[in-house]
């Protein structure tokens, strides 16, 4: 068997026929007073709930996994949901009140192209994380996944596009 | 060295139960556990999880271990055969790959090391079973992810009730005749220990090739 049919770096990848898209981001938080474990779970919580909310908004069909990672200087916090019916699941080990903090989530939906998770995880991030008094900065984000990267034309539609284009 | 694969869906609870089986191989069996952790995206949120539990994990981004970044996977399995020297690699691939492609992937190694192939355990989440089988689309990934499975861990059991248990080992049933059928639950610890013993057996589990 080649390393092609395996697989190889340059292979087809396996989630593109699928329409699932994805959008991850990178923040670093600060606030001008430290907010306790219990505020920041319940944030958390939110936040998810809140991305879930706005991905659905925006047509997505299909909820695969919204989480986040939290690291502060006295702990970190994760934070995940599959679904608005779901709940949220938070676990928490920060111990002392923080005022800085850096935030990754990562949101994986089906039924939406990657700028509208992009848009939904940014929307949601604002009002939720603002809400709590944080100023947010992005440090690094990503899109990734996607079948839309292709457009998709309508029946009838590529040919109609080949004709002008042949005219 | 050998490798074994906590696969399922995306959400199905891979990566809790990664961190509850290194650590329970790691401290009780008194294995020496490498983990590699697969995220498509460049900025990683599980990898991160995983070490603050102080385990050894190597995250790979940028792609997808069953395909995209194969090679990678598989240098980065003969790297840690060289150095970490490792008993187990549990490996986490993204909630879209596809588990013999993973093996296949894995099985490139042995060019270069001495590997042998632990079962394909894939998580199933028993809080979604209709979502996840009857969705139109994402339920083709999950029903190959099934059907390639040594191994299904019904996860989550803490969360539904006995008849949905049963349900859904009915479910997947159908789909793989084969594979062992498991309970498990990363909050409670249901079934985990059951889970170690099996996949620290010394028994192989091969791919089958693609024609």
């Amino acid at each position: 068997m080649s390393s092609k049919e395996v697989g190889s770096d340059s292979a087809k990848a396996c989630y593109e026929p699928f329409g699932v898209s994805g959008y991850a981001v990178a923040f670093r938080l600060t606030r001008s007073e430290p907010i306790d474990n219990k505020m920041l779970k319940e944030m958390s919580g939110n936040l998810m709930m809140r991305i879930t909310a706005r991905c659905i908004e925006r047509g997505a069909k299909f909820i695969g996994h919204i989480k986040s990672y939290m690291k502060t200087k006295d702990g970190y916090l994760k934070a995940d949901t599959i679904g608005l019916n779901k709940g949220a699941y938070v676990e928490s080990s920060i111990t002392e009140p923080v005022s800085q903090a850096y935030l990754v989530i990562n949101s994986i939906v089906q039924g939406i192209d990657k700028s509208q998770v992009k848009i939904a995880t940014l929307e949601a991030s604002n009002e939720v994380l603002l809400n709590y008094g944080f100023n947010i900065e992005i440090e690094k984000e990503h899109e990734y996944f996607d079948k839309f990267d292709i457009p998709i034309q309508p029946k009838g539609e590529e040919s109609k596009l080949k004709q002008e284009k042949s005219k | 060295m050998r490798i074994i694969q906590i696969a399922g869906f995306l959400g199905s609870g891979k990566t809790s139960a990664i961190i509850s089986l290194a650590r329970t191989m790691s401290g009780e069996f008194k294995k020496r556990v490498a983990l590699v952790v697969n995220e498509i995206g460049e900025i990683p949120v599980d990898g991160k999880v995983v070490e603050e539990y102080g385990l050894r994990v190597k995250d790979l981004g940028g792609g997808c271990i069953c395909c995209e970044i194969a090679t990678s996977f598989t240098n980065t399995l003969v790297l840690l055969s060289q150095t970490f020297k490792p008993d187990f690699v549990l490996v986490e691939p993204t909630g879209v790959a596809i588990p013999n492609q993973v093996k296949l992937a894995a099985l490139m190694a042995k060019r270069d090391c001495d590997i042998a192939l632990g079962p394909a355990v894939v998580l199933f989440d028993a809080t979604r079973p209709e979502e996840l089988l009857f969705n139109d689309i994402l339920g083709n990934i999950v029903i190959r992810q099934i059907s390639d499975a040594d191994v299904i861990a019904i996860s989550k059991i803490d969360a539904v009730s006995d008849e949905q248990l049963v349900d859904c080992e009915q479910q997947v049933r159908k789909i793989n005749q084969n594979a062992r059928i498991m309970r498990i639950s990363s909050v409670r610890g249901d079934g985990l220990g059951d889970l170690v013993k099996l996949i620290t057996e010394p028994v192989e589990y091969p791919a089958y090739q693609i024609r």
